[in-house]
């Protein structure tokens, strides 16, 4: 009869995030990744995939088409962060990244709010982002993407002196998956 | 004003840190019999009762507790309830139909069901429903006042930053109540916030500003500009600083 470890682990491995694409998708290679990345950072996200499918000599999964969309400004409103988070981190895995999901937190785990300021060094530019005490995004390497970094994601330090809390400046968690 | 120790120093017994949460189910219960909002809170505005809730927890913050029991109940109500999404504040009012006392008894009976629920469920089946150790308040001597927290959200508000972020709304009365629950923290951790008394008395002696009037002196003086009202009293509090000298 199984152990009880044993009838646990499938369910548990069925649970991980999917294996990663680069397997399955063989020909991507370090200097494609890494010429994409310098295209993303530059905010040109469609040259960006244009390299990658000549690169490649295969179309860009759709995965990485929609990244378009998730970066769309109108996303930058308190409740999209998640719809965001999945669509970029999908997008990355399907050109062979291996993203990481993040969430934001206030410091002091009893507070709630955070928010965002929309123009840099402007506090009055400043708009809620959660009340709910959590804000969800990816970081693909050393840079954060969410709808209010668009395509050129940014630094940690940037992103943490443009995300407030009212107790001081927020902590960012790797997380396993979303909500 | 600082407080006066007769003789050598002596250190207070610590005292456990009561969560909000604590709180929170005592006003529910005055509520249920039969108590007004507006009595027990100075408001029967939603948004303004969780700016009292955001009081008690902030003075928690400053007095080097944060409330972990009401963060398990908040992360409990979203992730396990689901009824803490983002815009919860303002979608409590929706569902109860503009209705703000139904909203507030909505959140108050989540917190109800949640203390129920951890009673019942021993050893707690997650993490949301496991007690938090104990944690001491501030002793008395290291009490940080209800002024330095205005005079951070002066200091935020003059650099730009909106007063939402502090109080999750911008009304008087939110700063109001805020103000309140930062002040009963205190009190139900056996210290009576001096320096606040002193303020309130110098508002009086050099401004006419009773403080069970001051919402409605300040808004009038205001032209009912609550941002421009919060200002006015915040500024008093500097004021107030220059004339108390260092804490």
């Amino acid at each position: 009869m199984a152990s009880p470890v044993s009838l646990v682990r499938p369910a548990l491995l069925g649970a991980l995030p999917t294996p990663p694409l680069a397997r399955a998708v063989p020909s991507i290679t370090e200097s494609t990744r890494a010429r994409f990345l310098v295209l993303l950072a530059q905010g040109n996200l469609r040259a960006a995939l244009e390299m990658w499918e000549t690169h490649t000599g295969r179309a860009a999964p759709r995965a990485a088409w929609a990244m378009h969309s998730a970066f769309d400004k109108a996303n930058q409103v308190a409740g999209a962060c998640i719809r965001v988070a999945r669509s970029v981190y999908d997008g990355f895995k399907s050109l062979g990244f291996q993203p990481q999901l993040v969430r934001f937190v206030p410091p002091s785990q009893a507070e709630e709010r955070l928010a965002w300021e929309m123009r840099a060094g402007v506090p009055q530019s400043t708009i809620q982002v959660s009340n709910n005490a959590q804000h969800y995004a990816v970081k693909q390497g050393e840079r954060i993407y969410d709808a209010f970094t668009g395509p050129t994601g940014m630094l940690l330090d940037d992103y943490l002196e443009r995300l407030h809390s009212p107790v001081g400046r927020p902590l960012m968690q790797a997380v396993e998956s979303l909500p | 004003m600082s407080r006066e120790l007769d003789g050598p120093a002596k250190l207070s017994e610590p005292v456990h840190y009561l969560s909000v949460l604590t709180e929170l189910l005592d006003l529910r219960s005055r509520a249920q019999h039969g108590q007004p909002f507006r009595l027990l809170l100075g408001s029967e505005r939603f948004e303004e009762m969780v700016a009292y809730k955001d009081g008690y927890v902030r003075c928690a913050w400053r007095n080097g507790v944060d409330d972990l029991e009401y963060a398990a109940f908040r992360d409990w109500l979203r992730d396990i309830r689901g009824e803490f999404p983002n815009d919860w504040v303002r979608s409590y009012v929706d569902i109860c139909g503009g209705d703000h006392e139904r909203a507030m008894m909505r959140l108050l009976d989540f917190v109800a069901e949640y203390v129920a629920l951890r009673q019942r469920t021993s050893p707690p089946e997650n993490p949301e429903l496991q007690v938090p150790p104990p944690t001491f308040f501030s002793p008395p001597e290291r009490y940080v006042s209800v002024l330095e927290e205005l005079r951070h959200i002066h200091s935020n508000t003059q650099r730009g930053f909106p007063f939402w972020l502090a109080l999750g709304t911008e009304t008087l009365p939110a700063l109001s109540t805020f103000i309140r629950g930062y002040l009963r923290c205190a009190e139900r951790h056996g210290i009576t916030d001096m320096r606040w008394l002193a303020f309130s008395q110098w508002l009086v002696d050099t401004h006419h500003l009773a403080t069970d009037s001051w919402e409605v002196s300040l808004l009038q003086r205001s032209n009912d500009d609550h941002i421009q009202a919060m200002r006015h009293l915040l500024d008093f509090v500097i004021t107030y600083g220059h004339h108390e000298g260092p804490p």
